[in-house]
């Protein structure tokens, strides 16, 4: 399921790291673990009472008008499907939406925004495991009487009662979903975001479905036993966040040895020395390279052929960032620089490189 | 009806849905006019009827939400 995503979002010419980068699957695959653990749990605490009341409320409306209806595997399982397909169209819209928001937010503040989503995920985990926050301050409420109009709705019986309920759910986000909610913002591009959703949501309906073919409800008490797992997968997806905004704002970048790959041209002391770097979907080649201090420099960045984040160029210490275009290099002039190190990232903090300036 | 008011300290609540849940199970207790569940605090405020429902009543409605509480207050 996870490899239909990725293909779908690839064709539909996704442009982010979240697809294009070679642990997309495995970020998405946390998400969906997140959904399938403590996410579900945590959804069910409200909107599994929802669909439960929704389900009975059906069930005395069928009873109604004849026997049989209520007791059938239908009768239960055809809400619960049309509250899931409502409730993931829904998430996966909102997830458009948030990570459209994030693609409009300046590519310098999305350093910091990967930063406060990090923290805020990091809360959420603590939170999970019962420490108190300041996280728990800022959690929106959804207003009294729109709770009221939910749970009343619920209890209607009407035939389009559970889409309307699914759809209504994203008024009555947990805290995980909340998290996962940031994680859109931060993907920085609607289809991630969307897929951020989706996947979440998709995790989350086997619980729902389970509900519907009433097999059981675990409750907060069966919650409890997998919060754990929750605040370990919340955490792990944080660290991937948390690294990739430290990369955007030019922290803590990778050191390592030069490549040696870097077409360095030191022609006369006057002359600029340049260097050709290529974006590739999945980083920059060469990634590493070293040129000399106190001479210009011309730096040439090509595109990718492919849609990615590399196509946008931060360097962090200079406070400059370039968009790549595919079939034109861009030529960058820079003056002489000091001694030491220039880090460069891509727009989405995943992929950096960095130049040493040799003495 | 007289309304009545009473606060109970709730503990294991880790998100708003756990305050969402906590006032619902309230709620459908008759007699009970408006429960408010604050997750940062910890609390459940609860206007209601004295003639009709008991303290203890509103206790075994946050445990059916799945929490422990006590009456404060």
């Amino acid at each position: 399921m996870l490899g239909a995503l990725l293909w779908l979002g690839r064709q539909l010419g996704f442009s982010g790291e979240w697809l294009a980068g070679p642990d997309a699957a495995a970020r998405l695959g946390l998400i969906f673990l997140t959904g399938l653990t403590v996410g579900g749990l945590s959804c069910m605490a409200v909107q599994g009472g929802l669909l439960a009341s929704t389900i009975a409320s059906r069930a005395v409306t069928a009873g109604d008008h004849g026997p049989g209806v209520a007791a059938s595997r239908r009768g239960t399982v055809l809400p619960a499907a049309q509250f899931l397909i409502a409730k993931t169209a829904a998430y996966t819209l909102l997830g458009a939406v948030l990570g459209a928001v994030g693609a409009r937010i300046p590519l310098r503040l999305q350093g910091w925004l990967l930063l406060a989503a990090a923290l805020f995920m990091l809360a959420m985990a603590a939170q999970t495991l019962g420490l108190q926050t300041l996280v728990a301050r800022l959690m929106p409420v959804a207003p009294k009487r729109l709770q009221r109009y939910i749970r009343g709705r619920s209890r209607r019986g009407d035939r389009w009662g559970p889409a309307a309920l699914g759809a209504l759910t994203v008024f009555l986000p947990c805290g995980i979903t909340l998290a996962m909610e940031a994680v859109a913002v931060a993907s920085g591009d609607a289809l991630a975001g969307a897929l951020v959703m989706l996947a979440f949501t998709l995790g989350t309906a086997p619980l729902f479905l389970a509900l519907g073919l009433a097999i059981g409800r675990l409750g907060q008490a069966g919650g409890r036993a997998f919060r754990p797992v929750a605040a370990l997968l919340m955490a792990a997806i944080a660290v991937f966040t948390l690294r990739s905004g430290m990369r955007l704002l030019g922290w803590n970048l990778e050191r390592g040895p030069a490549a040696g790959s870097a077409v360095v041209s030191p022609i006369a002391s006057l002359q600029p020395q340049e260097l050709t770097i290529q974006a590739e979907p999945t980083g920059y080649r060469p990634a590493r390279a070293s040129l000399a201090a106190g001479r210009p420099i011309r730096l040439k960045l090509v595109a990718s052929e492919r849609p990615s984040c590399t196509n946008a160029v931060v360097f962090p210490g200079l406070q400059r960032e370039f968009q790549l275009l595919p079939g034109r290099p861009t030529l960058v002039d820079l003056p002489p620089q000091p001694p030491g190190k220039l880090a460069f990232v891509c727009g989405m903090g995943m992929y950096s490189g960095a130049i040493d300036i040799l003495p | 009806m007289s309304a009545t008011v009473a606060r109970f300290k709730v503990q294991g609540m880790h998100c708003q849905s756990c305050a969402t849940s906590v006032d619902w199970e309230i709620e459908d207790i008759d007699g009970v006019a408006d429960a408010k569940t604050s997750l940062a605090a910890g609390l459940t405020e609860v206007s209601f009827d004295g003639a009709k429902v008991k303290p203890a009543d509103l206790l075994a409605a946050i445990q059916r939400a799945g929490f422990t509480a006590e009456p404060i207050g």
